[in-house]
């Protein structure tokens, strides 16, 4: 169980996770990065024609430990 | 010693008539309820009803562990253990409590008694669990059909109709239990609503800043449910806008 912080660049917007989640495995953190990818692309995508989201997670050192993106 | 009995901070108890509120104020007790206790569990039998008079309940569905999503909420204007009301002995889902609450509570054996004693109690209740359910298949539509921002202004709503003045004492990954959103998706649609000055988001607080502003926001996802229980039950009183 370690603690993983998720930041969200959605086109240029950037939400930095300042509370963090527990996750087991890394396994999980990646199913999270990639629910998360499409629950937000859900709600953005009609609007525009092009746009970009990207995920960072990163460990609570600060190393980023996974990148995901949906473009 | 003759016990002080409050029925009037509670919607439901403060409209029954007379007799059934006798029925019920033998057998009611006050209780102070901390966050997360447990009222009713998923399958078990139900010991005990609440009638909230602050703070707020949640009946949250799960499919496994972290895997969970509420799908009602009881304040003031409402109770537990509706499957009571309805004939049933057991929960179907688990009931927790979201924001600390003084509530009224009774043995579900003494409600059930007093359900059987008088003949108006149980239509009477029957009418606010109805309202209840209502509320179910407006989350259903909204969860399914509604934007992120949508889903959490509404909730926003309804836990200020229920709570006294405008600060939600809540974190993200609680929010993201209760709309069924991972955390992510919660951050962005918190720093939405607060981009357009409805709300302030601060860790672990939410400040209700504009309601007319998150009503329009929700897009007709918050309101019906809201006025069907008016229509069943009579006028709630919904705690004033406070804005600074």
């Amino acid at each position: 169980m370690a603690l993983y912080y998720f930041d969200v660049d959605d086109n240029g917007t950037f939400y930095p996770d300042d509370e963090g989640t527990e996750c087991d495995t890394f396994d999980q953190v990646k199913e999270e990065a990639t629910r998360a990818l499409v629950e937000i692309i859900k709600d953005s995508l009609p609007y525009g024609d092009r746009h970009k989201l990207v995920i960072k997670v990163r460990e609570d050192g600060g190393a980023i430990v996974l990148r995901a993106s949906i473009i | 010693m003759d016990r002080q009995i409050e029925p009037n901070k509670n919607e439901l108890l403060r409209r029954l008539p007379p007799a059934d509120l006798n029925l019920l104020v033998p057998h009611l007790r006050d209780t102070f309820l901390e966050l997360r206790s447990p009222l009713e569990t998923a399958g078990k039998p139900i010991d005990y009803v609440y009638f909230p008079q602050s703070g707020l309940a949640s009946v949250v569905a799960k499919k496994r562990a972290n895997v969970d999503a509420e799908v009602g909420i009881i304040g003031f204007e409402g109770m537990t253990g509706s499957a009571l009301v309805m004939g049933d002995d057991r929960a179907t889902h688990d009931c927790f409590i979201q924001m600390t609450s003084e509530a009224m509570m009774i043995e579900a054996a003494k409600f059930k008694n007093a359900l059987d004693t008088s003949n108006t109690l149980r239509p009477f209740l029957l009418r606010y669990v109805h309202a209840f359910h209502i509320q179910a298949t407006y989350t259903a539509l909204i969860n399914a059909r509604s934007k992120i921002e949508e889903r959490l202004a509404r909730w926003l709503l309804m836990c200020d109709d229920r709570i006294l003045g405008n600060r939600l004492g809540i974190t993200h990954e609680f929010l993201s239990v209760m709309l069924g959103v991972r955390r992510p998706g919660v951050t962005i649609a918190l720093q939405g609503l607060e981009g357009r000055g409805f709300i302030q988001s601060r860790r672990g607080e939410v400040v209700i800043r504009n309601r007319k502003g998150l009503i329009d926001l929700a897009d007709g996802g918050y309101g019906e449910s809201e006025a069907e229980y008016k229509r069943l039950m009579g006028d709630i009183e919904i705690q004033p806008q406070i804005v600074a």
